[in-house]
């Protein structure tokens, strides 16, 4: 298996790409943009991309698909049922997906939006807005904070400590990093 | 990453230790490999490529990472010190926790990467592009960090004493606590 990360000079995001180590078909999750870099990335090594994970539907994790569905002939799987009008497979707290060599388990992480997921796949967690490098995702309400927070530590942080964070924002982590040293999680940290 | 087994959890931990040096030095590039809770010390291993590699939990005295290009490479929770990593270009490289002690990361692209709460003291980082790095709840004490660009670059909740920002773009630098993501 092969993982990479690309990032969105325009919107500031990661994509990530999971592939096996010798292509085919392959996982993207979070396209914020589709540009030639992407392509590149994709193609050199030998992968077509057949399904698309949406952690939220907000702009920087999505703007990407348009493109990539004229190139590619990929599902789209995210909490809602449609994105930017495209239709997705809607999936919900606790499924795996069985996307070709990869078991992917879902969970629901609401706070940032209603439609917020988290992807876990072996030691790898990929987290979208809600839980980044020393920070938690922006919330529009202390109640949405608390729900937030209720969130990662019920279900992430129940997660194995050597488990690897990629967020859809920043640089990576590990969950043993985010327990000890996030100031919005450590505990005894107000939880807003 | 993808190794099973940190190198105490293996049968013979010395042996093992012998062969990740081997590996270490022995290759130009090294993928998806597990080398956390190593011991490492006056090591050559620059000009390597790493990617996809953890180190977590080690202990690095004295180990030359000039010229290094790692994406994707984690030092998490690790002592590093007197280590250098002079014009290396790290991408996604992860520091956080760590207790950096006299180590010169100067005249290097240091992008997206993550020093949250890590010890950083007696250390430069002169003359290095620092873009989208964050340095979130870090101690920074006595570092260098002149004429370096600090676009995107987060200092919240950081403790900084006698950090030398001399010619540095610190107005495109982020210090608000609450400084989230839109």
């Amino acid at each position: 298996m092969k993982i990479f990360t690309y990032y969105s000079i325009t919107d500031f995001s990661n994509t990530y790409l999971l592939g096996p180590s010798d292509g085919g078909e392959a996982v993207l999750i979070d396209p914020g943009e589709f540009d030639l870099g992407l392509l590149k990335l994709i193609e050199k090594n030998g992968y077509y991309i057949r399904h698309i994970l949406i952690t939220h539907a907000h702009n920087a994790h999505i703007n990407g698909i348009r493109t990539l569905l004229k190139i590619y002939q990929a599902d789209i799987y995210s909490f809602n049922p449609t994105i930017l009008d495209y239709p997705a497979r809607p999936v919900r707290d606790g499924e795996i997906l069985h996307l070709g060599e990869f078991s992917i388990e879902v969970i629901e992480t609401p706070g940032h939006s209603n439609d917020s997921l988290c992807f876990h796949m072996d030691r790898l967690l990929f987290t979208g807005d809600t839980l980044t490098a020393g920070k938690i995702a922006e919330t529009d309400t202390p109640a949405l904070k608390r729900l937030l927070i209720h969130s990662i530590q019920s279900k992430l942080f129940t997660l194995e400590d050597c488990t690897f964070i990629f967020p859809g924002h920043g640089p990576p982590s590990r969950l043993e990093i985010e327990k000890k040293l996030n100031p919005f999680l450590r505990s005894g940290a107000a939880p807003g | 990453m993808n190794s099973e087994h940190c190198l105490p959890h293996l049968k013979d931990p010395a042996a093992g230790s012998r062969e990740a040096v081997a590996l270490l030095t022995g290759s130009e590039r090294i993928f998806n490999v597990n080398l956390a809770l190593i011991e490492l010390e006056n090591l050559n291993l620059s000009g390597k490529l790493m990617i996809c590699c953890c180190f977590s939990h080690s202990s690095l005295e004295g180990v030359n990472f000039d010229r290094l290009k790692a994406e994707t490479v984690f030092f998490d929770f690790c002592t590093l010190k007197d280590c250098s990593f002079r014009e290396s270009e790290l991408k996604f490289a992860v520091f956080a926790g760590s207790t950096i002690e006299s180590c010169n990361f100067s005249h290097s692209n240091i992008l997206n990467c993550n020093f949250g709460g890590a010890h950083c003291r007696n250390s430069e980082f002169a003359e290095s592009d620092l873009y989208a790095t964050r340095f979130i709840a870090t101690d920074l004490e006595r570092v260098g960090m002149t004429d370096c660009n600090l676009k995107r670059v987060t200092f919240s909740h950081a403790h900084l004493a006698d950090v030398n920002f001399r010619y540095s773009n610190i107005e495109d630098a982020l210090f608000d606590p609450e400084s989230g993501l839109s």
